[in-house]
This record gives structure tokens, sequence and C-alpha cells, in this order.
């Protein structure tokens, strides 16, 4: 993935496969801690041309926060924020706006995560998001 | 053959992940092959009968999709 970061394609295929790894929660703990969950959100925020590519980040990611223990990390890295962007200028694509909001949903199960959320803007974001989508 | 749960256990089995990572991390210059190394690793592991995802990971496969 670092070495490829220019070929759309090929991000594709690998986020295929190391999506195609996490099956279980101990899965998905692995591949946060072997700088998985660190990758996909680069690639999220560099590919942001390519709705393909970013409907299976936002997958992926889904998969990985379903882990309590990935929460911190997803927050320390910037991942709460990097969502909530997406949901302002993907308002419209609904295979990237429901992972988005599950992602959020899981981040914001506990209290103080639930803060982190709601202080990065999500509420206002959320609600130009609908305001301005075309799907009901 | 790696889309067969049974041909993707064997294939785990007799030991096709070391060389594949290590491949990846190497070669990284060749774009087209490293996508199908990619593709074989994840087609590998569409379906975990025999816990081979499990032998996978200590094989250090999320390292080299992560290169």
């Amino acid at each position: 993935m670092k070495a490829h970061e220019l070929n759309t394609d090929l991000l594709i295929t690998a986020i295929e496969s190391l999506g195609n790894l996490i099956k279980t929660k101990e899965h998905a703990q692995k591949v946060a801690q072997k700088d998985g969950l660190e990758a996909v959100l680069r690639i999220l925020k560099s590919q942001d041309f390519s709705t393909e590519l970013m409907e299976k980040c936002v997958k992926i990611l889904s998969d990985l926060v379903a882990v309590q223990e990935n929460h911190q990390q997803f927050i320390d890295l910037g991942g709460h924020q990097s969502v909530i962007q997406l949901i302002s200028s993907q308002s419209d694509v609904e295979e990237i706006l429901l992972p988005c909001f599950k992602i959020l949903a899981r981040i914001a199960s506990d209290k103080p995560k639930c803060k982190i959320v709601y202080m990065s803007g999500f509420i206002d974001v959320a609600y130009t998001a609908f305001a301005d989508s075309t799907f009901r | 053959m790696a889309l067969f749960t049974d041909n993707a256990i064997t294939i785990v089995k007799y030991g096709f992940i070391p060389p594949a990572a290590t491949y990846l991390q190497t070669f990284t210059q060749e774009a087209d092959l490293v996508k199908l190394c990619l593709a074989v690793v994840g087609n590998l592991a569409i379906e975990d009968i025999a816990d081979q995802v499990d032998k996978m990971i200590e094989q250090n496969v999320i390292e080299a999709i992560v290169t």
C-alpha cells in the first residue's frame, strides 16, 4: 500500500485483501496493531477522488472499529475527523454514508469518545449532509 | 485455484504465504505482479474453514499488504 499510494486499482485490491482477513475480533485487532488501520485512513485521505476505493475503505474501517480495543487508536489517528469530512463531501453516496454512520456509532459507544465525536462538529455536518442529500 | 476453499487451505498449508509476503515486500516496483499477488492472497482469505487466516496472519501477511 505504501509503495503504491498513487495506484488506485492496486490499492482497491490491497484493501479487499486486507478486508478478507478480518473474520473475527482478534483479526481486527491484529490488523490495527500491525498498522492496517493507519494505512486505510491514509488511503482514505489521499484517494478522495475514487468512490469505489472510499467505499471499500469505510467498510473495512467499520469492521475494524467493531472492536472496542481499536477505538482509541482510531481517534488518535484522527479517523473520526476523516469520517465526518467524508459525510460532508459524500453526502449523496449512500454506500459511503451508511458505513460512516456505523463507524461513528461504534466509536461513540462510550461517553468520553461520544464527546470527542460531538466536539468534532458531527451534528452540524450530519444535519447539512441530510439537508443536501438527494436520497431519503 | 485460490477461489476454492479446499485449494486455499492446501495452498496456505504448503507454505505459499511466506514467499508471497517476501515478494510483496521486496519487488514493490512491479505493480501488475504485486496486484496479482495481492489478489491471490485476498482470495485465500475469502473463507476461513481451517483457520488458515490465523496462519496467514502469523506469517506476516498483514505487514506484506500494508507495506
